[in-house]
């Protein structure tokens, strides 16, 4: 008993008063939006129960297609930031020259705002005076230009592409900080061991690194699930729809169409998705605290 | 299992750490290991044995120099090629379960499926882990996973057995088992291994020969009790031992050694030690001083500082005048204040010059 | 790290050594090339811009960044990204470090559950609040304001930035904390003179974090603001952009501009940033 009270004493007045705001901007600022957002989904204009919202949208083929659409591209857009991010930390990681210098400036994708880095992709992409299409002609590698953006099948995926490009070097210093956070020592006596570099890394470094990997990228998975700005800004969701995510379709929905309750079924329903991979990842956090 | 005689001809190391910074590890050093012998790399921090380990290994090539395994130079080996084990100080586990980690090495130079599992098994029961072959190192307690160590190590059958430190991160009684883990290695298993380390005791138990470094050189090479009982210099002397040996500086004056409160007689070689100047220092272990609460033929008075109790013995700091020295005794009654008389049994006494060289 | 010459004499290893040299070659201008392009894009002459021969501008001007190109309300749109930021950061930052600090010292149902649900929080997408936010906002008459913009970029951030500095002060020991205690200090005085001079790198990295969120944002401030004069930039040059015909001298010099303060800010403080990062991203493990 005296150790509770023990420890009472030691959580004063002060902790509370801390914690607070940053409890009510929780609660209350963000629990409200989510709240009132399930009930505009599930109410009609005038305020009514209905389930119509959820089945105009379940409906509607545009938006089973950007669900796809949607897992499509967090799958594709963890997959290169992974690989590209994983291959350019162990890069980083040895001793060259200039590595001070290469480090630092292999995070100006990140540093350079969103929208203007989205621009210079979509400009890059232009068949007619992009610079892409340009080196691939006159390298001889194609005739006609390449339709990256313009064309329905492909456009999705330079996209990703562009997004991915810009968060890279995010996740090849994370990665990088990983890898120094195993001690050399490992790395020795593999080498001892007689493992190839190789075999090291697929061996050793990546299984002692697995947790930290699965965690990174199931928050990656989530956060890059309400994407928008990627798609608005180089498509507007075309061509002919064909790039329309749940985050585009939504907002097309809320200010285009301006009926706000299919808006908010739009997101709702992909709810279940996000919260299962939410779940996940608080399992994996849980693991250690 | 292989054994092999290590020789160090001529090493020596620079790091190079930054643009314009290097640091001399090592230098000059000859050294050489014999087969199946158990030698220890014997000094304080940034003396250069980690270095020379390394070197051994072939983690590090030193900047000049040769390494040789019996007669072949190992120079542009890798270490796999040279067949050498590490021991860290930490029990480096793979995230794999216990059979993975010891099959590891064997399976990185494509050792055929069959031959690995009578291998590991083989090992395994040496060191006795088959009952944990399937298990995952992270649930097994420090004893366990340094013998998972071992294993892994020892399948391979090295020629040289390297250990950086091992015990250092280990609580007092993880120490002892450990020693005596090693110490039955070494028994059962005649192969060369080499021992790094900072506690003396360590090297003094489980060492044939010990190499005392400082300052990346080699100060003696020699045998544990040639070491303890002949230290070349003050720095030997000081450093093994637990107190380390006793160093007083006195005067030669006459036929005898003056600490101004008390002296000793060197009248037969006093003829030698006039060639070294005048300045001298004896060297006498703690536990060869004589000291009585009565006096006797010899002794001189001293006056008890500190008495600490050790279990079997007792450690008396001393002081006679302004010099001052331990002396470790079996149990007695002696307390702080007391006056005791000391003497110091001639035999026993070393005689160094001012700078700590050994001179008698 | 003591840089050694280590076992890279070999034939194999020189080999791995040029593919290495080939890759960080190939990667770097992979990552730099777009953004040089772009750069040099607002200050090309227009048939310059559209002619992708011309990879190093022979002509330079700076019409894009006067008038009567440049119309005065892009510096409206800078500074109105400015002052959004600017407060977002603020008040997120002072809202998080406390309760982080809090959190990574108290103990507590209270507490510990209020962690769980900070986490649950933070993973949350922005996105699929979109519409609660809105609606909201239009009922409180707070659309095409600053605060109405605060108000939502505030909460967005403040779980994680919390999570980063709870993460951080967590590995920071409890024992300076209590022999300030019994020395008498408040709790107060432990965490302005001690705890938070200790978290310097992960508070930059929290500053960093919600100031390039804000200044990056455009959904919300898509649907926030419509007003010209108060748009943010994100939203700004996306208005300029559009159909087959846009002014990308413009487009490009606007948001040369655009990048200039985060790409000062982020150089000033890049020592904290990669610190915080890589600790923060330790902790997340």
């Amino acid at each position: 008993m005296s150790e509770e009270k023990f420890e009472k004493a030691r959580t004063p007045f002060f902790f509370y008063a801390s914690v607070l705001p940053a409890v009510l901007v929780f609660t209350v600022l963000l629990l409200f939006p989510l709240a009132y957002e399930i009930y505009a989904a599930f109410v009609t204009r005038e305020g009514t129960f209905t389930i119509e919202n959820i089945l105009t949208v379940i409906k509607d083929p545009l938006y089973t297609w950007s669900l796809i659409r949607m897992i499509i591209y967090i799958v594709i857009d963890i997959s290169i930031k992974f690989g590209l991010g994983l291959i350019t930390a162990a890069a980083f990681k040895q001793e060259f020259f200039g590595r001070g210098v290469v480090t630092a400036l292999a995070l100006a994708p990140w540093a350079v705002p969103l929208i203007p880095a989205l621009f210079a992709w979509y400009m890059l992409y232009n068949p007619d005076f992009g610079v892409i299409n340009y080196a691939l002609k006159s390298l001889g590698l194609v005739k006609a230009p390449v339709m990256f953006l313009n064309d329905p099948n492909t456009a999705l995926y330079w996209i990703i592409w562009a997004h991915a490009w810009r968060y890279t070097p995010m996740w090849t210093t994370m990665l990088l900080s990983g890898l120094y956070a195993i001690p050399e020592e490992y790395y020795e006596s593999a080498k001892i061991d007689g493992a190839t570099p190789f075999r090291t890394f697929i061996k050793i470094t990546i299984p002692m690194l697995k947790r930290f990997l699965l965690m990174n990228a199931v928050l990656s998975l989530i956060w890059t699930s309400g994407e928008f700005a990627s798609v608005w800004v180089m498509t507007r969701g075309g061509p002919g729809n064909s790039t329309q995510i749940v985050g585009t379709y939504a907002y097309w929905y809320l200010l285009f169409i301006g009926n706000s309750n299919v808006a908010a079924a739009a997101l709702v329903v992909a709810l279940p998705i996000i919260i299962v991979l939410m779940l996940i990842f608080m399992r994996l956090v849980g693991g250690r605290r | 299992m292989k054994m092999v005689e290590v020789r160090l001809e001529n090493i020596t190391h620079i790091y190079v750490t930054g643009r314009k910074t290097q640091t001399l590890a090592v230098k000059d050093i000859n050294l050489t290991f014999p087969h199946a012998s158990f030698c220890a790399l014997l000094g304080p921090s940034g003396c250069g044995k980690t270095t020379l380990m390394r070197i051994i290994a072939g983690l590090n090539i030193q900047t000049s120099g040769h390494v040789y395994f019996d007669q072949q130079e190992v120079t542009p080996l890798t270490p796999r090629e040279r067949n050498v084990a590490m021991v860290f100080q930490f029990p480096v586990l793979y995230e794999m379960n216990v059979y993975e980690n010891i099959a590891f090495p064997l399976r990185s130079v494509k050792v055929p499926e069959s031959e690995v599992k009578r291998k590991v098994k083989e090992v395994a029961e040496l060191v006795g882990v088959t009952h944990i072959l399937n298990v995952h190192p992270s649930t097994l307690d420090m004893g366990s996973k340094q013998k998972v160590v071992l294993a892994r190590a020892l399948v391979r059958e090295p020629n040289v057995f390297l250990f950086d430190e091992p015990l250092t991160n280990l609580d007092p009684l993880g120490r002892l088992e450990m020693r005596s883990k090693i110490k039955e290695l070494q028994r059962n298993i005649k192969t060369t291994m080499i021992y790094v380390t900072h506690d003396q005791a360590e090297a003094l138990t489980l060492a044939d020969k010990i190499a005392v470094m400082d300052f990346g050189v080699v100060v003696q090479y020699d045998e544990p009790t040639k070491l303890y009982e002949h230290p070349k210099n003050e720095f030997v002397g000081f450093f093994l031992g637990n107190p380390g040996m006793n160093f007083i500086q006195g005067t030669l004056e006459d036929n005898a050694i003056n600490f101004g409160e008390f002296k000793y007689d060197v009248s037969d070689v006093v003829e030698k030690l006039k060639e070294y100047g005048t300045e001298f220092k004896i060297g006498i272990r703690a536990e060869y001083i004589k000291v009585s609460k009565k006096p006797f033929k010899g002794a001189f008075k001293a006056k008890c500082i500190v008495s600490e109790h050790l279990g079997t013995s007792t450690l008396l700091d001393l002081k006679a005048g302004d010099k001052e020295f331990k002396a470790k005794l079996r149990i007695t009654d002696v307390k702080e204040g007391d006056e005791v008389y000391v003497q110091f049994p001639k035999e026993k006494v070393h005689i160094f010059n001012k700078a700590g060289e050994l001179i008698i | 790290m003591a840089q050694d010459k280590e076992r890279k004499l070999l034939k194999p290893e020189t080999a791995a050594r040029i593919i290495l040299y080939a890759y960080i070659i190939f990667y770097m201008f992979l990552m730099l090339f777009p953004i040089y392009w772009m750069f040099t894009g607002a200050f090309k002459e227009d048939i310059d811009i559209f002619n992708p021969a011309v990879i190093i501008p022979t002509k330079i001007t700076f019409k894009y960044f006067l008038p009567p190109t440049f119309d005065p309300i892009y510096w409206r749109w800078i500074g109105n990204s400015f002052i959004v930021s600017t407060l977002s950061t603020l008040v997120v930052t002072l809202v998080a470090v406390p309760a982080g600090y809090a959190l990574s010292r108290a103990r507590g149902i209270f507490f510990s559950s209020t962690s769980k649900i900070l986490v649950f929080t933070y993973t949350f997408p922005s996105t699929f609040l979109l519409v609660g936010f809105a609606k909201i906002l239009a009922a409180l008459g707070l659309l095409n304001s600053y605060a109405g913009l605060i108000m939502v970029y505030v909460p967005l951030n403040v779980p994680y930035v919390t999570y980063l500095v709870l993460s951080y002060m967590f590995a920071i020991p409890t024992d300076l904390d209590e022999a300030m205690l019994i020395d008498g200090y408040s709790r107060l005085d432990i965490l302005l003179k001690i705890v938070i001079p200790l978290s310097f790198p992960i508070i930059i990295t929290g500053i960093l974090w919600t100031f390039m969120w804000t200044w990056n944002e455009l959904l919300y401030a898509l649907v926030i603001v419509n007003q010209k004069e108060l748009l943010t930039m994100p939203v700004g040059l996306n208005t300029l952009q559009g159909g087959e015909i846009s002014p990308w001298g413009q487009v490009f010099a606007l948001s040369f501009l655009y990048t200039i303060p985060p790409m000062l800010i982020f150089y000033a403080l890049r020592k904290y940033y990669v610190t915080g990062l890589m600790k923060g991203a330790i902790k997340a493990a």
